[in-house]
């Protein structure tokens, strides 16, 4: 994982940066360091011109070249390295699920899994493991067979952190052709993206489609990868037809019969969604659909697109008053916090601060709740608000879109808003073990170790996305609208905050660049 | 399986499906394409009518041929192993082999799945304790023998214990049904079995209470999750044996469902339910509530029984899907709502009083949608046949008609 070249040039990568980071370092020593859900919400300001003077004079990071290289480094440094086998303890480091034991346990180590010692290592299972796996099948696991010419995405912990780092390492290259590290970004993209390799990826998926039991059953979790990991993929094949150069020409028209593919299977698929996913995890449905339009808008694919601003037209149009003082990320875990519980119920997006005696009213728009409670999708990476904003900034036109928002999202202003003003506060101690699926935490000092590290990931992301989505709102108002350069300075702190979280981080690599290269090709 | 009888029952309720067939209404759009679609004729404004209106099926008897039947189905599938996961590699090729002595370290590897083998063993010791003398009864005797041994109860406890969610809270609530029937069957069989599975059931017990207590907000598919399921499924026990459980029951009844108004029917059923949500928290709730105060509540949450609002909790197979048999292979789920619903109307009919006028009516439409269920159980193979018999048999049991040995 670790070539001499990377880490040289991560090292001065990280040289580079330090400047930056130690403004974000000296704000964060400034911050109060109570507990986040000790504090009552702030009383409403004045108005937006009241808020910007209280916000912190943080302008938008720039991606010059040393922060580019850094964050290409960065996923090169994962792209070959082996995904961990299905169930192994610990999902490696820089899993954003946070797996229990990420204690450098190499996925090759784990070839020889015999039946009793699969059993014998079974530590307690982690919160939302609900397949039963082992209880009367036990696998033994090897590597498939010409992994790296049958398969493109096989490296960064899982199947869409590899696809989000191809699409950095293809970003990287293509704003900065002549950049330092432009030759190893081709040696891998070449390896990776070749013709056999997305040949076995869209024969893989389509026996996975065809394998998949039409029965519903309690444990079936849908296809592989849809919808984020596809719409990861529809990002990078976005991102190579755009380029112009003629290797990348050459990797575009290899992905893009998978892209295709893809395309119409998550059209398929949101068309028959009965409700979305509006938890802040990333099976959020508003998410993949943001993603997908950028490919569906620049591949010029009509159906996608229709398949898309239909349902969330349909979804989300009529949504009011969007819970965001809910959105409070609490340190050491709760509300925002991991295990993305909230995004259970029904009523996500409805005011949720009254809680009294009145009817409970089922007829309108009520969700069924339709992720089980325990372990819905994995630890929140989005926020629910600002994603599904985001998205309708791209399907109403900036007229409609304007009054939209201003009947989704409370005043930029008010007290109800403030917890998406906030830098997210950096815990310093690991969260504790996550609810409702009665495993025992790991306590011992690595495992607390890894846990926090895995947080400060989550945060991270969580900021990136915030800032992301921000800017995505802003650019979709009308361009006189005054909450604009509010969001633009709102998305900076966020993104500040991510990149502070980013500087030393050592369990988000396979997955962080990305979305902060995300957040930057939004705000160019 | 496929009597004469029950081919002419679903015939009449075709028919039915065409006369009834009257809304002019649009929200129909949300429901799975193989319901009927077709526009209802005649709107009903009273309770009277609509019960005239009605074809006179007659439930099903639960008498020992059925009693063969339903515990022949169970009887076939306990042996049949868990299907082995059928996923295809990305980059790890899983080789699979059943875990050691599974006949001895695991009591329910059957039928399917965990939680259909729970209530494929709960359909055979209840209609063992029905029909005792049933032909069948040594081969469900031996068959519950090989299976609640204490070894095998102790390895499914040491798994469940390292399993997380797994099977919470559909699976346990089941679990938690079996050991009810076990624990209230005098039989000395049954107290063996019983105290072999104690221990998972006090560990199940003790979960779901906690589960219950932590729960944000109500589980409302028409799948496994349903949490006015698990509660249904769960009560009996808990009522009986285990008191913080039953507090925990009418906590979240009182937390999550009491407020409830307007239940959406308009979504029912989603394409791929094997429950009504509706009928599940109604049914529920009327165990819970008393008749004095669940009246003015059910009034509130469901539509009447004729309006055409609750029209769609009494839809399902249509014609079409009965002549369609590459429908019923891909959804054995519909055929299973039929009897799942039959049990949610029975459950409601019986918590009712019994002068309300709801109740025969409630009766009727149990034993019409248990009707088109009968005919099917064994059209859609081992999709089906692995778990149609335990809901069958729910549905039989709230009728108030006590069985022909």
């Amino acid at each position: 994982m670790k070539s001499p070249l990377v880490s040289q040039f991560g090292r001065s990568a990280v040289v580079a940066i330090v400047t930056f980071a130690s403004i974000g370092r000296s704000a964060l020593a400034q911050r109060s360091t109570s507990r986040a859900d000790s504090v009552p919400l702030r009383a409403d300001y004045r108005d937006l011109n009241e808020l910007l003077q209280k916000l912190p004079k943080i302008a938008a990071p720039q991606l010059d070249e040393a922060r580019a290289l850094w964050l290409g480094a960065l996923p090169m440094s994962c792209l070959d390295r082996l995904q961990p086998r299905a169930g192994a303890r610990g999902a490696g480091r820089g899993a954003p699920a946070g797996a229990g034991d990420s204690a450098n346990r190499r996925a090759g180590d784990s070839t020889a899994d015999s039946a009793t010692r699969g059993r014998a290592a079974r530590g307690p299972a982690q919160a939302g493991t609900n397949t039963g796996a082992g209880y009367f099948w036990v696998p033994t696991y090897k590597l498939v067979a010409d992994h790296d010419r049958l398969r493109a995405f096989w490296g960064c912990n899982d199947w869409h952190s590899a696809v989000g780092s191809t699409w950095a390492t293809v970003r990287l290259l293509k704003n900065y052709p002549n950049n330092a590290l432009r030759d190893l970004a081709r040696e891998k993209l070449n390896a990776h993206l070749g013709k056999s390799n997305l040949d076995g990826e869209i024969e893989f998926f389509r026996a996975t489609a065809a394998a998949i039991n039409p029965i519903p059953s309690a444990s079936q979790t849908g296809l592989f990868e849809r919808p984020y990991g596809f719409a990861w993929l529809l990002e990078l094949a976005q991102e190579l037809r755009t380029s112009a150069d003629s290797q990348s020409q050459r990797w575009s028209s290899n992905v893009a019969p998978l892209a295709s593919w893809m395309a119409d299977s998550l059209g398929a698929y949101l068309t028959k969604l009965v409700e979305p996913v509006r938890g802040g995890a990333q099976n959020n449905t508003a998410l993949s659909m943001t993603l997908a339009l950028d490919y569906a808008d620049l591949a010029g694919d009509g159906k996608l697109r229709r398949a898309i601003v239909t349902t969330a037209r349909k979804f989300y149009l009529s949504d009011t008053t969007c819970a965001t003082q809910n959105e409070r990320v609490v340190a050491g875990g709760g509300r925002g916090g991991r295990g993305g519980g909230r995004a259970a119920g029904r009523g996500t997006n409805a005011d949720s601060s009254s809680r009294s005696s009145a009817p409970n009213d089922l007829s309108a728009g009520a969700g069924r709740g339709a992720t089980p409670p325990a372990g819905g999708g994995g630890p929140e990476i989005v926020s629910p608000c600002l994603t599904e904003a985001a998205l309708m900034g791209r399907v109403l036109d900036s007229r409609a879109y304007a009054t939209w928002l201003s009947n989704f999202l409370p005043p930029l202003e008010s007290g109800r808003f403030a917890p998406l003003t906030e830098a997210i506060a950096i815990p310093t101690s690991a969260p504790p073990g996550r609810g409702g699926g009665g495993a025992a935490p790991d306590t011992s000092a690595a495992g607390a170790a890894a846990a926090l590290a895995n947080e400060h990931a989550r945060i991270a992301g969580l900021s990136f996305a915030r800032a992301q989505a921000m800017e995505r709102i802003a650019r979709a108002l009308p361009a006189n609208d005054p909450r604009v350069a509010a969001l633009h300075r709102l998305s900076a702190i966020q993104a500040d905050r991510g990149f502070t979280l980013l500087r030393d981080d050592t369990a988000g690599m396979s997955w962080l660049p990305a979305q902060a290269l995300l957040y930057e090709m939004v705000r160019q | 399986m496929m009597s004469t009888r029950f081919s002419t029952v679903a015939r009449t309720l075709s028919g039915l499906v065409l006369v009834l067939a009257t809304l002019p209404a649009a929200a129909q759009t949300k429901r799975a394409a193989i319901v009927d679609e077709s526009p209802r004729v005649a709107a009903f404004t009273d309770l009277a009518t609509f019960y005239a209106s009605l074809p006179a099926v007659e439930p099903h008897p639960l008498d020992r041929t059925t009693a063969l039947q339903l515990s022949a189905m169970p009887l076939a599938c306990m042996d049949h192993p868990q299907p082995r996961p059928n996923t295809v590699s990305y980059l790890w090729d899983a080789t699979y082999t059943p875990v050691p002595d599974y006949e001895t370290t695991r009591a329910f590897y059957g039928c399917y799945d965990w939680h259909s083998a729970v209530n494929s063993a709960w359909t055979l010791v209840r209609i063992l304790k029905m029909f005792p003398d049933l032909p069948t009864a040594p081969a469900i005797r031996q068959k519950l023998n090989d299976h609640f041994g204490a070894t095998n109860v102790a390895g499914d406890l040491e798994f469940m214990r390292g399993a997380g969610t797994f099977e919470l809270p559909y699976g346990y609530a089941w679990l938690l049904r079996l050991q009810y029937e076990l624990k209230t069957w005098k039989d000395s069989d049954a107290v063996r079995w019983a105290a072999n599975m104690q221990p998972m059931a006090t560990y199940m017990a003790d979960r779901m209470t906690t589960y219950l207590k932590t729960l944000p907000t109500a589980v409302r598919t028409g799948v496994h999750p349903n949490t006015a399921m698990a509660m249904d499924n769960a009560l009996g026990y808990a009522r009986a044996f285990d008191p913080p459980l039953e507090t925990a029951i009418r906590e979240a009844a009182d937390r999550l469902f009491k407020r409830d108004i307007h239940c959406n029917t308009a979504v029912e059923p989603g394409p791929s339910d094997f429950a009504s949500p509706c009928l599940m928290e109604a049914s529920i709730m009327g165990q819970l509530m008393p008749a004095e105060a669940f009246v003015p509540w059910l009034d509130a949450f469901l539509p009447p029984l004729y309006s055409d609002d609750f029209h769609p909790l009494t839809v399902g197979l249509g014609p079409e899907f009965v002549k369609n048999p590459a429908a019923i292979a891909s959804k054995s789920h519909i055929v299973g709502l039929a009897f799942v619903r039959a049990t949610s109307m029975g459950e409601l009919a019986n918590a009712l009083p019994a002068n309300d006028p709801r109740v025969p009516v409630l009766r009727r439409l149990a034993a019409m949608q248990a009707a088109t269920g009968f005919p099917l159980m064994g059209a859609v193979g081992y999709d089906g046949s692995h778990y149609y018999a335990s809901w069958a048999t729910t549905y039989l049991i709230t009728e108030p008609v006590p069985p022909h040995p």
